[in-house]
């Protein structure tokens, strides 16, 4: 009787710390989710050309959370996800996401993209020629665009975008 | 309803006309109000629908991209600018999965009912409670579901709008349901007017016993009272020509015209009476015709009749205005005087009568001539009373008719 109350106890702390879990969403998923609402709220040229939207990411995927948003509809178009290795294959993509341990290795590529109407989408970086930058503050992520960047591939963005932004850059 | 009918029954016509008129409006206001707030009630209604759905529609279109990027900042923004609008209780911005992105509640009372999960039906519905109203609208951006937004309205606003119409209704429909009360007073007082100054005259009638009334101010239109008042005053007139010729029956003679004995009875005691009160005098003359049944009986009753017309003639021109002459037997007419004239004046007339009667005349062809005998007694000289009066004037008739034809005798002790 006691053994069977302690089992129940224990398991019901178990549960609750499981429904905590899945309380706040993991890191990956959010930024699974930002990338899908920038694709979102970004319109590319020539879209109607195409049934396929493209999502590349550098050496490194957000593990389970990039592969939820495979199948996804961003303009009615089904998004797929590529983890590409190699610097060419890029063109062929719509967005690039870069994260935080690739970026030094990146910046050659997002150089050689930047004329492109790719939107290129890159974690706590700076000074480089991405569209957008996710940003970890404070426990939650912020973005920053750079329109600068943006103004020679003919991507544009929405004012709904804009207006969460944190900064801005002209 | 017969209750009703009774109670009214009692009722003045007046009261009758106002009373059914007042249902009357009642039971046509009635209906007629209950159908205003009715669709004032549900025109309000939609009309709060359709106010509160555009609403909606402003809140998911700005909480869209807020939600997407999980911005609770720029969400708190968006719902803290709903503070204005006093209605909204509650908003609840729901995921797809059910899980509440962000709660908004306009009493901090409310908050303790405060979820993580809200059961969303996923797509735009309106439901209406008896003090709330919620509405569901689902939020995309650029097409792509993103959950729902959940308005919890209160309907107080809406309560108090409708119990305004309805007051405003209530009074209005009141101050009409005065004035009709005044009007129709006024209405139904013209019609029962002439009515009550037509019962008021009878009763009068009925009272004074005089059938001679003038009632004709009443009869001043052309109307059912018009015409019934006009009518009875024909009928009053009737009544007082059938009560002349039955006074005519009564106290007149029909062959000679002149009053009869009943009259004369009446008379006599009258004249009495005055001559009493007065410290005047008065005469009374009694006339025998002397040969009259001779004529009556051997030329006939046409001609005694024609005769005794004469009689009546000749005597009455001889008298003056204020004598009266009556026709109190078959052949016997009695006179009464009342002056302050000396016995000379009155055996003057006596005289007269005797030469108009005594005239030879010819009545359908035959000749006729006869005579008249007349006894004159005075009151209070010759008699103490109507009694003696008439005795002593009968005995110096009778006296008269003693000494022979034509002559008069005054009573003497």
């Amino acid at each position: 009787m006691k053994r069977s109350f302690i089992l129940l106890c224990t398991f019901s702390l178990l549960s609750l710390n499981v429904l905590k879990a899945t309380d706040a969403l993991p890191e990956y998923t959010l930024k699974a989710a930002y990338l899908y609402n920038f694709a979102l709220l970004t319109n590319w040229p020539n879209e109607a050309n195409e049934d396929e939207f493209r999502i590349c990411f550098y050496k490194q995927d957000l593990g389970i959370a990039s592969d939820q948003l495979n199948d996804k509809k961003i303009h009615n178009r089904n998004v797929k996800v590529y983890t590409i290795k190699n610097d060419k294959e890029f063109k062929e993509c719509n967005m690039v996401y870069v994260r935080e341990e690739e970026v030094v290795g990146a910046s050659e590529l997002i150089a050689t993209l930047k004329e492109l109407p790719i939107l290129i989408v890159s974690e706590n970086l700076k000074n480089l020629h991405e569209h957008i930058t996710i940003l970890d503050q404070e426990r939650r992520l912020a973005f920053d665009v750079s329109l600068d960047a943006m103004k020679e591939t003919k991507l544009s963005v929405s004012s709904h975008l804009l207006k969460l932004a944190r900064s801005i850059k002209q | 309803m017969i209750l009703l009918k009774q109670r009214f029954k009692n009722y003045p016509i007046q009261t009758k006309i106002t009373y059914s008129n007042l249902f009357v409006l009642i039971f046509a206001f009635l209906p007629l109000i209950i159908i205003m707030v009715l669709y004032e009630y549900f025109a309000l209604q939609s009309a709060l629908i359709k106010e509160n759905r555009i609403l909606s529609e402003v809140v998911s279109q700005s909480v869209a991209a807020p939600m997407a990027f999980r911005d609770e900042l720029a969400t708190n923004d968006t719902l803290l600018a709903l503070k204005g609008i006093k209605d909204l209780l509650e908003v609840h911005l729901v995921f797809e999965n059910g899980e509440v992105f962000k709660n908004y509640y306009r009493y901090a009372e409310d908050k303790t009912n405060e979820t993580k999960m809200y059961k969303i039906l996923k797509y735009d519905n309106e439901e209406v409670f008896l003090d709330t109203i919620k509405i569901e609208k689902s939020i995309f951006l650029r097409s792509e579901y993103q959950g729902s937004v959940v308005l919890v309205l209160s309907l107080d606003s809406f309560y108090n709008r409708l119990a305004w119409y309805i007051f405003i209704i209530l009074a209005t429909a009141s101050f009409a349901f005065l004035i009709a009360i005044f009007v129709t007073k006024y209405i139904s007082k013209s019609i029962t007017e002439p009515l009550s100054k037509l019962t008021e005259a009878t009763q009068k009638m009925i009272h004074n016993q005089d059938y001679k009334m003038d009632i004709s101010g009443i009869k001043n239109s052309t109307d059912e009272v018009g015409t019934l008042s006009s009518a009875f005053v024909t009928m009053l007139s009737q009544i007082h020509e059938r009560d002349l010729s039955l006074q005519q029956l009564a106290y007149y003679d029909r062959v000679t015209s002149i009053a009869n004995r009943h009259y004369f009875e009446e008379k006599i005691v009258q004249t009495v009476e005055n001559a009493r009160r007065y410290g005047t005098s008065c005469y009374l003359l009694m006339i025998d015709l002397d040969d009259f049944k001779i004529v009556n009986d051997t030329i006939g009753h046409h001609v005694g009749d024609l005769l005794l017309r004469f009689v009546g003639q000749s005597i009455q021109a001889v008298m003056r205005q204020n004598d009266s002459v009556f026709r109190i037997g078959g052949d016997e007419f009695a006179i009464l005087i009342e002056s302050k004239s000396p016995q000379e004046a009155v055996d003057k007339i006596a005289k007269k009568i005797i030469e108009a009667i005594s005239m030879p005349i010819t009545l359908d062809g035959h000749q006729v001539q006869i005579g008249a005998s007349i006894g004159i007694s005075c009151f209070p000289k010759l008699s103490h009373d109507v009694q003696s009066l008439m005795s002593t004037a009968d005995a110096a008739m009778y006296i008269a008719k003693r000494k022979g034809k034509n002559s008069y005798e005054r009573y003497s002790e």
